[in-house]
């Protein structure tokens, strides 16, 4: 991946009042599924809330497809937001609207494609997620995975070369969250999106991801980048610790088993 | 030893025991028992008092029996205190199973204790904070109010931009809906009103005059008004809560996100609703509470209705129904706005929609009254 990347982070410092994580520097090339990673509280989402431009960093840059959406405003800054769609975490469906029409309203606010238009394309993301013949469910009447997969759909309703996901497999368990792992790999390669996820899950980041940064809470900064494998083998304890707590966790469930 | 119990009988204080052994210049502390958190307590001080003034103690734990967090935080206290005077605790004789817990809480670190309550703050400084807090709501507040007035011009220059499904759906909750407990409330106001002016009116000979008293007032003034406050109790509590759940839930994020305003798509359907409404359910109470004055009339005094009826066409004019309307208008988009707006400020959390729903009612109704009082003002300067 030589080409140029699509979003350019640069000398950012990330936090809402206190610095969180000082000058990160990364750059995430077009159709590779990247990742955010490092513990609970070292600002993951705080990352990902700057770079979708809900919350002003403390300061640097972040260009995404070469505008920089810290400093944009006005119909500069729709015209970044055009460019990625979000997956929040709990699915931010719109509980009064049905499936349907939650993937249809991006398209009925910022596209002139007739009603008739927008229902089809609906129904082919829909089919996209693998969720064909629940178009008229509320979001309250399908499961916790199905509220992901259409909001992954809404995200995409616009055609977005970029989706950001926070904390995808946060709530699904282990299949359903290896489902929507693979929807995410193979969207990434049929339509060429980039992704770019937060997560501390890491079956669904050695399933998914391209390449990783991992964060640290004491040094505020990014201590390792590459790919999963490349991370897994890192030369940095703390790096490899993160990727072997998996096979960690079973133990300690021993011994908490054994003091009750 | 043997394998902790795992339940017993009973767990009054008497269940554990703390023995102190000096030998040479060793302390040894002994216990014995169930440490739990039903007998920690009754023994702390105990425990503590055991500790040696200086050196080194044993914690002899071979006869513990039990322990559970509470146990495990009085073992940490005496570690602290032996800290502090240069020496350390010591603990032997633990079951593996309660080692393992003690590793796990680390008893060579203290534990640090929170300061006692933050520091009492002088009356000067409190009455500071708050003020810079009312102001910077303020300010918040002026902000909103500015985005939605920005976002009312937006959707009258281009009206095809609005969601008049979204402004329908309003209208019917927050007016058709409010229909009865609006009216109900208008009428018993003017009966109220009538029924309690007719008696001293009678008294001076005056109940002649009692549409006089009832149609100015409800129409200029109280008609509008207790409109407006039970639909800051009814819409206004309502919309803040809806907003409100939605930013909770990143709904509002999402619509943030998608580019698509947060204030064009939730606030002017339901601003636009009110504006439209309010003046019609204003009319209906004040035309209730008029009829509700007729009825004393009527009934309680014994006059012919005419009296009544002239005298009300004698005494409202055309200036003063349209004040009515005018005023119900613009308390209707006070409502709505400042419910949005508090439910747009809604923090993270379950209890911060409650929050919002609360200082929505609230702050509208404080509105209202300072709104009411300098159009009074304003209406007494050019003459209406």
């Amino acid at each position: 991946m030589s080409r140029d990347p699509i979003i350019r982070v640069r000398n950012l410092t990330v936090g809402y009042d206190q610095p969180l994580l000082e000058k990160l520097d990364f750059d995430i090339y077009p159709g590779e599924v990247f990742g955010v990673l490092g513990p609970s509280g070292s600002g993951k989402t705080t990352i990902l809330r700057h770079m979708i431009g809900l919350l002003p960093p403390l300061g640097g840059s972040i260009h995404i497809d070469g505008d920089d959406i810290v400093l944009a405003t006005g119909i500069a800054r729709q015209r970044i937001l055009r460019k990625f769609g979000v997956m929040y975490q709990q699915g931010a469906l719109f509980g009064s609207m049905t499936v349907l029409e939650n993937i249809m309203l991006p398209m009925e606010e910022h596209t002139r494609l007739s009603a008739h238009a927008r229902d089809l394309v609906g129904r082919l993301k829909l089919r996209l997620v693998g969720l064909q013949s629940y178009e008229d469910y509320l979001p309250a009447e399908i499961s916790g995975g199905m509220r992901k997969r259409v909001a992954m759909a809404r995200a995409m309703a616009l055609d977005p070369r970029i989706v950001f996901l926070d904390e995808p497999s946060a709530g699904l368990d282990p299949a359903t969250s290896a489902d929507l792992d693979q929807l995410i790999r193979r969207l990434a390669r049929s339509l060429g999106i980039t992704f770019v996820m937060v997560t501390h899950e890491i079956a669904s980041i050695l399933r998914t991801n391209h390449r990783a940064i991992m964060l640290d809470k004491a040094t505020k900064s990014i201590i390792e980048t590459g790919s999963p494998s490349e991370l897994q083998n890192s030369s940095i304890p703390q790096v490899r610790r993160f990727f072997q707590r998996e096979e960690r966790e079973p133990d300690d469930d021993q011994m908490q088993e054994n003091l009750t | 030893m043997s394998k902790p119990p795992i339940a017993t009988e009973s767990t009054a204080p008497s269940d554990v025991r703390i023995d102190r052994l000096v030998e040479a210049d060793q302390t040894l502390i002994r216990i014995v028992g169930r440490l739990d958190v039903d007998t920690a307590g009754g023994v702390w001080d105990v425990a503590l008092r055991a500790l040696p003034s200086h050196g080194d103690a044993v914690l002899d734990a071979s006869e513990l029996a039990y322990c559970d967090g509470a146990g495990m935080s009085l073992i940490h206290d005496m570690a602290s205190c032996l800290r502090k005077t240069g020496g350390t605790l010591s603990v032997r004789g633990l079951s593996r199973d309660l080692q393992s817990f003690l590793d796990l809480t680390h008893l060579e670190e203290d534990l640090v204790v929170s300061a006692e309550c933050p520091s009492r703050r002088t009356l000067p400084e409190m009455v500071g904070m708050h003020a810079a807090a009312i102001a910077k709501d303020a300010v918040e507040i002026l902000t909103y109010v500015g985005a939605i007035a920005a976002a009312l011009g937006n959707a009258l220059r281009k009206p095809h931009k609005v969601r008049w499904g979204d402004v329908l759906e309003s209208c019917t909750t927050a007016g058709a809906f409010a229909f009865p407990v609006v009216t109900l409330v208008g009428f018993l106001l003017g009966w109220v009103l009538a029924f309690s002016a007719v008696f001293i009116m009678h008294d001076f000979g005056a109940d002649q005059f009692l549409a006089a008293l009832i149609g100015p007032a409800m129409v200029r003034e109280l008609g509008p008004l207790i409109t407006c406050i039970v639909l800051a109790a009814r819409s206004g509590s309502a919309f803040a809560a809806e907003i409100g759940t939605m930013k909770v839930n990143e709904e509002v994020d999402a619509l943030t996100t998608m580019g698509i305003d947060p204030v064009r798509f939730l606030v002017v359907p339901k601003v636009l609703a009110s504006v439209c409404m309010t003046p019609l359910l204003a009319a209906f109470a004040t035309a209730a509470g008029v009829i509700g004055g007729a009825i004393v009339s009527v009934f309680v005094i014994g006059q012919p209705l005419v009296i009544y009826t002239n005298l009300l066409q004698e005494k409202v004019t055309l200036g003063d129904v349209t004040l009515g309307l005018v005023k119900a208008a613009l308390f209707g988009i006070i409502v709505a706005s400042l419910g949005c707006v508090r439910g747009l400020q809604t923090g993270n959390s379950a209890s911060a929609v409650g929050a919002a729903t609360t200082s929505a009612v609230v702050t509208s109704i404080v509105f209202l009254a300072i709104t009411d009082a300098l159009l009074a003002v304003i209406v007494q300067i050019i003459g209406i």
